[in-house]
């Protein structure tokens, strides 16, 4: 369990002070998918960084199954488990072979050659990424190289992984590869993720949506309870999926249809 | 702008040679308003990257207003007439204010003082920030959104009458995205043609007149967007998506509805389907 218990996080020193976050109480349940929206600036990002305690709060308290972020014996058990995918596909990877590349947390963790091996070959397996396992990083598509990041990120066996906006940078083909391979690891492998986006479509997918705005919780909810109020969340910067925004033009022109509708399969369902 | 027979070869006569473009013809008109799609590595950046002279054809020719590029018009000439804007052109912003960012390729150009600011005040104006809110704060205390719109501020002040973006929009939220768009529209009435590249068929649907599709390096479609999506199965199959607006018309034909199709914009789709559900109902 993940728990933000009146959490604040101020940038800069007194005279700069940037609030980005503002006494946030947030509660995340293992195998839960979270997605989580909010305009530029809203806090996303410092939100994540909290998480695996890159970042320390200012005020109030992070914990990782019960054990605070700032508790400096725990530091490296809570690096382990939550793991990070950021942006930028290209800023992540180090090593000239993917498997080198997604050996370097176990090898980091001191683990034995023969569990980095059975790790690195696991983590690959998932990822749909085996046959590449020699290959150099940097020739891969944009959508590969993520896997190979998030692949890194499962080596190190977390409970926990936070997608910081790890779609943004990838055609639609790479980022339904990370959508499906996120949703696969959250049902099969019963990782609790964190996925932050601005793509309405793919945060519908998730079990629960969270939308910051300024630095606060602005929504909490079930993708259709969220999404339902399209005016209030244009006027937090959020968009929503354009199958909802063409349910509730058909509901304005007078046709009866219910706000809870997310996908162009459930709009035609309704209309036939 | 007209290309013609236009082939492109990256680093020819070596092992490594690859033809990214094969025999492109294209003219773009004044006022045009163009969204160019295809699937990663089929020759976008390319393409556009020839459109204002930073890449020369390997084989084939462009003109411009009937002259010929790099003939009657030098890349620098063209440059001037035609904005192009690199995907996350505001990792490019360096200078200390807003004002100067923007103002620094017309000080180039030789302009000075008052023109320059007063070209400054008006780019900031088309991408929709107010200038006494915005000249003289640093580039890097603003958004990812705000950097965006400076850093296309900075190639309206060079006044092209032809703009040229590489994916404006990716990574940016809502708000962001809609601010490029209202900025885009804004610059089309007053006449500038606009070419972007984009992955978002929603945003195309939205906006675009006219869709290039590109795959391998060759044009396979170029026509309206109401009548290249009839294409779904093979747009799909080049790995490329079609917006729900469309994909909700198809979907409701197969199901026997009756629904024209003359815009694929959400707001005609939503009138069109909600007269043929009506109809249904009413028999
Ligand atoms: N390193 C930093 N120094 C100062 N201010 C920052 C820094 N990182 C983020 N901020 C500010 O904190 C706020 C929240 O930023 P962030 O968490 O990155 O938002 P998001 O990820 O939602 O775009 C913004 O106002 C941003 O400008
Ligand atoms: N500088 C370069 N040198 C060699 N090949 C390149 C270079 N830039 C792009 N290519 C190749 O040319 C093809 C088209 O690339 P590009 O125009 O970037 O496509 P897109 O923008 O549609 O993704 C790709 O196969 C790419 O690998
Ligand atoms: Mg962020
Ligand atoms: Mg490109």
């Amino acid at each position: 369990m993940i728990e933000f218990k009146n959490v604040s996080f101020d940038y800069g020193d007194d005279e700069n002070k940037i609030n980005a976050l503002k006494d946030i109480s947030l509660t995340i349940e293992d195998g839960e998918f979270v997605a989580i929206l909010g305009h530029n600036g809203s806090g996303k990002s410092t939100l994540a960084r909290l998480i695996n305690g890159l970042l320390a709060p200012s005020r109030g308290e992070v914990s990782v199954d019960g054990i605070s972020t700032v508790d400096s014996s725990a530091v490296w058990r809570i690096r382990q488990q939550v793991g990070m995918v950021f942006q930028n596909p290209d800023n992540q990877i180090i090593a000239s072979r993917v498997e080198e590349d997604v050996a370097f947390g176990p090898e980091n963790l001191g683990c034995e050659p023969a569990e980095i091996r059975a790790r690195v070959d696991e983590a690959l397996a998932v990822v749909g990424m085996r046959e590449l396992a020699h290959f150099d990083p940097h020739l891969l598509s944009g959508g590969q190289k993520q896997r190979v990041a998030i692949a890194g990120a499962l080596a190190m066996k977390p409970k926990y992984l936070v997608f910081d906006e790890a779609t943004s940078m990838l055609d639609p083909k790479g980022r339904e590869e990370i959508v499906a391979t996120t949703r696969r690891l959250n049902s099969d492998y019963g990782i609790t993720v964190i996925f932050i986006t601005h793509i309405p479509e793919e945060a519908a997918l998730a079990g629960r949506v969270v939308v910051l705005s300024g630095g606060t919780i602005a929504m909490d909810g079930t993708p259709q309870a969220v999404f339902a109020d399209v005016d209030a969340l244009a006027d937090l910067g959020v968009g929503v999926p354009k199958a909802r925004l063409l349910a509730r033009g058909l509901e304005q022109a007078g046709i009866d249809i219910p706000d809870s509708i997310l996908t162009v399969d459930d709009l035609v369902a309704a209309l036939c | 702008m007209e290309m013609a027979n236009v082939t492109f070869e990256y680093l020819p006569g070596t092992p490594l040679a690859h033809t990214a473009l094969t025999d492109i013809n294209l003219t773009i008109s004044e006022g045009d308003f163009i969204a160019l799609v295809g699937p990663t590595g089929s020759g976008k950046s390319t393409l556009i990257q020839h459109l204002n002279g930073l890449l020369t054809p390997t084989s084939g020719s462009l003109s411009f207003r009937g002259r010929r590029v790099g003939v009657d018009v030098s890349p620098l000439e063209l440059r001037r007439e035609i904005g192009l804007i690199f995907q996350f052109p505001e990792s490019q912003l360096f200078e200390h204010t807003v004002a100067d960012d923007i103002g620094f390729g017309l000080r180039r150009q030789g302009l000075t003082g008052p023109e320059v600011a007063s070209r400054v005040e008006n780019a900031l104006l088309q991408v929709g920030l107010d200038y006494a809110h915005y000249a003289q704060r640093s580039p890097f205390s603003l958004s990812g959104g705000e950097q965006r719109l400076v850093a296309i501020a900075g190639v309206l002040a060079m006044r092209p009458r032809f703009l040229v973006l590489d994916e404006p929009t990716s990574g940016l939220d809502a708000r962001g995205k809609a601010a490029i768009f209202d900025c885009l529209d804004r610059l089309n009435s007053d006449g500038v043609a606009i070419l972007m590249v984009t992955h978002s068929m929603d945003e195309v649907a939205e906006s675009a007149r006219r869709i290039i599709v590109l795959n391998e390096g060759k044009i396979v479609l170029d026509d309206k967007p109401e009548r290249i999506f009839a294409h779904a199965s093979f747009l799909r199959g080049i790995g490329l998506d079609i917006p729900k607006a469309a994909e909700l018309v198809y979907k409701l034909r197969e199901k026997g509805f009756e629904i024209e199709l003359d815009s694929v914009s959400v707001r005609s789709v939503v009138d069109s389907v909600a007269a043929a559900v009506k109809e249904r109902c009413a028999n």
